[in-house]
């Protein structure tokens, strides 16, 4: 049986690097939000966001929409059903190995040291 | 995981977050208060009907600048297209509710516990508690409601009660509004500080 440590390694590193969660969070808590509210959220530059972006919608995970609001141009991205179902899985994931590492005998701990 | 549930609220409740636009609507309060004092007799037309239409004035103006102030929270964090659920309407509908019954209630006004204050104080201290405590500038609100509920059968005149209510509510609007856009201000960063990093 694998510990949860080993457990961790084998996270899908998609929608677990740390700016690409906190996308996929935020747009779990909403219908869809535009880019430069993604941008104030992670703090990272236009190239890194939309590179993360770019990942995610290859990924099938996010669906981006480029329109016009008025004359401004407007980034608008949303989750898709299989994002929606990633983020859900991943973060059920998270909440089951932390449950498991609080549970972890400190004896195991010491002895895989 | 605390900082991505945080995130997660916050993109949530993004436009009831946006708190300087509710400020303006603090200033019509605090006048009426001020007015209600005596402290107003300089300024014209505040004698009649005078004060109403000073009042609706006001508040017609601190709505059109929390229109106004939309855009700016718009251009400076972006926007956000709230998930539609069934639990805000249906709080705010249980919420009028019990408002409008606790106003209807027959009571003795100058000599008990002020009911539809109870209820706006229970309201506050909801939206205080839910999501860990983020906005306990709601709760602090709350307490002072319920102080107030209180004064009644402390013997507090009548008129001196309706300064303090109007005094509360202004307060009330400009703490909530600041407390909230402190927390969306903690939570995201302006796009032109990131853009000039």
């Amino acid at each position: 049986m694998s510990t949860p440590f080993e457990e961790m390694s084998s996270l899908d590193r998609l929608p677990h690097e740390p700016a690409r969660l906190a996308i996929l969070t935020a747009l779990s808590a909403c219908r869809s939000c535009d880019f430069v509210y993604l941008q104030s959220l992670t703090a990272i530059t236009k190239g890194n966001l939309s590179n993360h972006l770019q990942k995610l919608e290859h990924g099938g995970l996010v669906l981006i929409v480029k329109r016009f609001r008025g004359r401004i141009p407007q980034t608008v991205v949303s989750l898709t059903a299989a994002g929606r179902e990633a983020i859900d899985r991943h973060w059920g994931r998270l909440e089951t190995l932390r449950v498991k590492a609080n549970a972890f005998p400190l004896a195991e701990r010491t002895q895989e040291e | 995981m605390d900082h991505l549930q945080r995130l997660r609220y916050v993109t949530e409740r993004y436009e009831q977050l946006q708190g300087l636009r509710l400020v303006p609507l603090g200033i019509p309060f605090l006048l009426s208060s001020a007015w209600r004092s005596g402290h107003l007799t300089s300024v014209p037309w505040t004698s009649g009907i005078g004060p109403r239409i000073w009042f609706v004035f006001l508040v017609a103006a601190a709505v059109a600048l929390s229109l106004a102030t939309k855009t700016y929270y718009e251009r400076r964090f972006g926007d956000v297209q709230s998930a539609l659920t069934i639990k805000t309407p249906l709080a705010a509908f249980v919420f009028t509710a019990l408002f409008i019954l606790s106003v209807s209630l027959p009571r003795d006004v100058q000599a008990t516990v002020s009911i539809p204050a109870v209820i706006i104080a229970l309201g506050l201290g909801y939206l205080g508690m839910v999501g860990g405590l983020l906005r306990h500038h709601y709760l602090m609100i709350a307490l002072c409601v319920v102080v107030f509920a209180a004064l009644g059968p402390f013997g507090v005149p009548l008129h001196t009660r309706a300064v303090l209510w109007d005094e509360l509510i202004g307060i009330g609007f400009v703490v909530i509004g600041v407390g909230d856009h402190l927390l969306l201000r903690r939570t995201l960063v302006p796009v032109a500080h990131v853009n000039a990093l």
